[in-house]
């Protein structure tokens, strides 16, 4: 079913929605929050979540590319279970690992103020953050920016990136490098965190 | 100071303003995902294919497939020793008898004196050999995950052996839930030219025109690569 067909399911409140969403969906959404979770269980009920999560949101959404607007709503439910469940415990996740290379990035922007605290940003501020982001995004090659995307929204594996971009797992690795440094660089400049 | 849990704070939240980067560029990499997951799934689909096949293969699927072995070595340890054809005819002749052929190639110190005689100078070099001419890729096996797929490397719709330490066939059939394989049919040369090797019929009875091999070696400097290679052209 075309996505258009299911996200009018969703607006006229028909419960056909979510089972068509997790015929189409249902496996690319694992896919999505194992890589974050390392864990069936916990990603089949983040999946579950995520049609919850649809069902709650459409109405009023109405997104054009179903597959990236499930995805953010999987990715964010996933990482804010990892989170509940893994303050202190390590789980080797796909998520872990990259959560560790943003860390090294940040860490090593030794000059930038530290937020006080845990408390969240404000919305101004994180709203300036965000087009940050995006504008580094943008300004990527689209060889690069499918890494970034890779890596930091999907969580994939080198090994998978390596895979659905067709070039070598040390090229994977070495551009992620580099765009660490570059994004390290980039936010020292833009005062991402002053 | 360096603030470990400040760092890890703010990581997540770069983290979390990448969770909601534009849609079209996530769409964009969900597709190129879908479609290389797609192809994973099929692969693993066929693994489980292949495995029902070997256990209710028939004789004389076994018998060809012992042919298909002997042949594969024969020619690989042709392209590998340089040995010229008659020297390989020795190795030809004892192709219709299955246990035979494999006494043969198991006591083969000619291949290993060959290589010697050969010069040949690195494990690397030794491998590419062996692979031929149709080489495709080395991977350090410790860049492959082993959880449950098999290595990309993998080209299932051509394989028809496997070819790799004995050690190694066992724990990716084991980490792949497949019991049943017998390995009874895998055979180690532990002396060709410094390798652990061991082959492994996978696809014999489906299409012998096809034959893959899937090299997987333990070299004798106890790294472990993966070679992709056509022995039958």
């Amino acid at each position: 079913m075309e996505d258009s067909a299911i996200v009018d399911l969703y607006w006229n409140r028909d419960e056909y929605a979510i089972t068509e969403t997790e015929t189409k969906y249902g496996r690319y959404l694992t896919t999505v929050a194992l890589n974050i979770l390392n864990n069936m269980e916990d990603s089949s009920e983040c999946v579950n979540d995520t049609y919850l999560g649809a069902w709650n949101s459409i109405p009023p959404q109405r997104p054009s590319l179903l597959s990236a607007y499930l995805a953010k709503i999987t990715r964010r439910i996933s990482i804010d279970l990892y989170r509940r469940k893994n303050a202190e415990k390590r789980s080797g996740s796909n998520y872990e690992a990259s959560l560790e290379e943003l860390c090294e990035t940040i860490g090593e922007t030794e000059d930038m103020k530290a937020d006080e605290g845990t408390n969240p940003v404000k919305d101004r501020e994180e709203s300036l953050r965000h087009e940050i982001i995006m504008k580094f995004i943008a300004g990527l090659n689209e060889e690069s920016r499918r890494l970034f995307i890779g890596r930091y929204f999907y969580m994939d594996s080198v090994k998978d990136i390596a895979g659905y971009l067709h070039i070598s797992e040390s090229k994977v690795k070495t551009t992620l490098f580099r765009l660490r440094q570059d994004l390290k660089e980039y936010l020292k400049k833009e005062g991402f965190f002053a | 100071m360096r603030n470990d849990n400040d760092i890890k704070v703010k990581a997540e939240l770069l983290e979390d303003i990448i969770g909601t980067i534009d849609d079209k560029d996530i769409y964009d990499v969900s597709r190129l995902r879908e479609e290389y997951f797609n192809n994973k799934e099929q692969k693993k689909a066929k693994v489980t294919s292949l495995n029902k096949m070997i256990n209710t293969g028939s004789k004389i699927a076994a018998v060809a497939a012992a042919l298909l072995i002997v042949g594969a070595i024969v020619i690989m340890v042709n392209r590998a020793s340089n040995v010229k054809s008659s020297d390989m005819e020795s190795y030809v002749a004892f192709d219709a008898e299955y246990k035979e052929a494999i006494r043969g190639y198991s006591n083969s110190a000619e291949v290993t004196a060959a290589y010697a005689e050969e010069n040949v100078q690195s494990d690397d070099a030794l491998v590419e050999e062996v692979a031929g001419e149709n080489f495709q890729e080395a991977t350090n096996v410790k860049d492959i995950e082993i959880d449950g797929d098999f290595p990309d490397e993998f080209v299932f719709n051509e394989i028809n052996y496997v070819i790799c330490s004995a050690g190694l066939v066992k724990e990716l059939f084991d980490d792949l839930d497949i019991d049943s394989v017998d390995l009874t049919d895998t055979y180690i040369d532990s002396s060709y030219g410094g390798f652990s090797m061991a082959t492994l019929p996978l696809s014999y009875a489906e299409n012998p025109d096809y034959a893959k091999f899937i090299v997987l070696i333990d070299t004798s400097s106890g790294e472990r690569a993966i070679y992709v290679d056509s022995l039958f052209e």
